[in-house]
């Protein structure tokens, strides 16, 4: 091995520039950046006063840019010069198996961004792990051609969950190392929720859409963990792959054996309100469950939709108000590795990226008052 | 007029437990605020609306997804001699 090789985690020279010239320069960091900023080559070319031809050579590596443009590159896309950088561990976006839903409506350019995301999620938590170590990604491996049901069962088995609705669904994956982020609308709006593996550690992202009604939110997480187990190493997309997410969902959440014991015989609404409080899923899930399980018919069940549809409070039943269901694992991970060493501006350091976006990424809400510099004048 | 307000007027207290889509109980009792404490003390609670057991006999032994407090992730420490995971 050359003695100028760097390692995994080359924490010197944190913020200075990578040198041009010498191959420090990693032009996946250049992407990673520009599209999680969702900034176009075009425009990252205007903002930086280079050609969109250029930007296209520094990201396919043909080129590398000068100090000044890489300065520019950094103060534009809001990193420090040295995220551009070799020697730390990089989650590449066009390597990535993630499953989107409503594919016909979510761009090519939305669902890179939403990658992106989950890049820098995974290199947090890698950063973390330097310091604390987090629960194991916790997952059961599954035969080929299992079918949603049985890996639902397999689920809660591997996991040594009760019969019974399942507690707490966030807290429980995070114990399992399934990493969980509510990441703010218009990130990645379009693409709502999606899960992924990074070297071994499972993630799901999701959005404030998703996330805001606990009912949802816990089917949500619940069809995410279905991609995992069922779809992680499939590039494959698509309808069915989604149905089958859902089918796992359902499963999990709902098993048939429990819900044929507990849904009414006839569609009473009232009564399905006060099982889902139970079992912590929506009255429009249980009246899909009526259906399966042979309960009601579709045209029934189209009308409670609708009456369901007229009823529903989006304010109604907040994720934040039931413990469980929020994510803790990576506030924990930094609260712990500040306690030890590592604060907001260490982990700054190693990943090239403010203290602000890490805040960010870890989900809290910066409350400093916004300073400005004004006129001496 | 001030002595008639530090005597003690108890309060009939109904108290309606529901969600957007449908009442879950109705309860009431005699209210009575104890002035030193500042608490209120309720006398002779009593169900006055319950809904009827259908779906319920079925649940009673189930306890709800969020009762019980959650099995939360646990973090440690890495130690020093400790090997990373890159490593």
């Amino acid at each position: 091995m050359r003695e100028d090789t760097p390692g995994l985690f080359n924490l010197s020279g944190s913020k200075q520039a990578p040198e041009r010239g010498s191959g420090r320069f990693e032009p996946a960091r250049l992407t990673q950046a520009r599209v999680h900023a969702s900034v176009s080559k075009a425009d990252l070319a205007s903002s930086v006063g280079v050609s969109a031809a250029a930007i296209g050579q520094y990201e396919a590596g043909v080129n590398s840019p000068r100090p000044d443009v890489l300065e520019r590159l950094a103060k534009t896309l809001e990193v420090y010069p040295a995220f551009f950088g070799v020697g730390r561990p990089l989650a590449r976006i066009d390597t990535m198996h993630a499953h989107f839903r409503s594919l016909r409506s979510t761009r090519v350019s939305d669902r890179q961004r939403a990658l992106a995301t989950a890049a820098l999620v995974w290199e947090l938590t890698f950063t973390l792990e330097r310091h604390v170590k987090l629960p194991e990604g916790d997952l059961p491996t599954l035969e080929t051609g299992t079918t949603p049901v049985k890996a639902a069962t397999l689920l809660r088995q591997h996991w040594g969950l009760p019969d019974g609705p399942v507690k707490h669904l966030i807290a429980t994956a995070e114990s399992r190392g399934v990493v969980v982020a509510v990441r703010p609308l218009g990130e990645i709006d379009a693409v709502d929720a999606f899960s992924v593996v990074i070297v071994d550690r499972p993630i799901v992202i999701t959005t404030p859409r998703r996330s805001e009604n606990v009912f949802r939110h816990r089917f949500s997480i619940a069809h995410e963990l279905g991609h995992l187990l069922l779809h992680a190493d499939s590039g494959v997309q698509g309808v069915a792959v989604e149905k089958e997410a859902d089918e796992f969902a359902a499963a999990f959440l709902t098993p048939s054996a429990a819900m044929d014991a507990a849904l009414p015989q006839r569609l009473d609404l009232a009564a399905l309100d006060r099982l889902g409080r139970t079992w912590g899923v929506s009255s429009a899930s249980l009246v899909r469950r009526m259906v399966e399980r042979g309960r009601t018919t579709d045209s029934s069940a189209r009308r409670a939709y609708q009456r369901l549809t007229v009823l529903d409070d989006p304010a109604a039943d907040p994720t934040s108000a039931y413990r469980g269901e929020v994510p803790t694992l990576l506030t924990k991970a930094a609260a712990l590795a500040a306690q030890h060493g590592a604060d907001m501006t260490v982990l700054a350091e190693t990943l090239k990226i403010s203290p602000r976006r890490i805040r960010d990424l870890l989900g809290e809400i910066d409350q400093r008052p916004a300073l400005r510099l004004v006129s001496s004048e | 007029m001030d002595e008639a307000v530090r005597e003690v007027m108890p309060l009939v207290l109904v108290m309606i437990r529901s969600t957007p889509q449908q009442l879950h109980s109705i309860e009431w009792a005699v209210a009575e605020l104890n002035s030193e404490t500042g608490k209120i003390q309720l006398h002779g609670k009593e169900a006055i609306w319950a809904p009827e057991a259908n779906v319920e006999g079925a649940m009673t032994d189930i306890e709800a997804f969020d009762t019980g407090l959650p099995d939360e992730p646990t973090v440690e420490p890495r130690k020093q001699d400790e090997t990373p995971p890159d490593a």
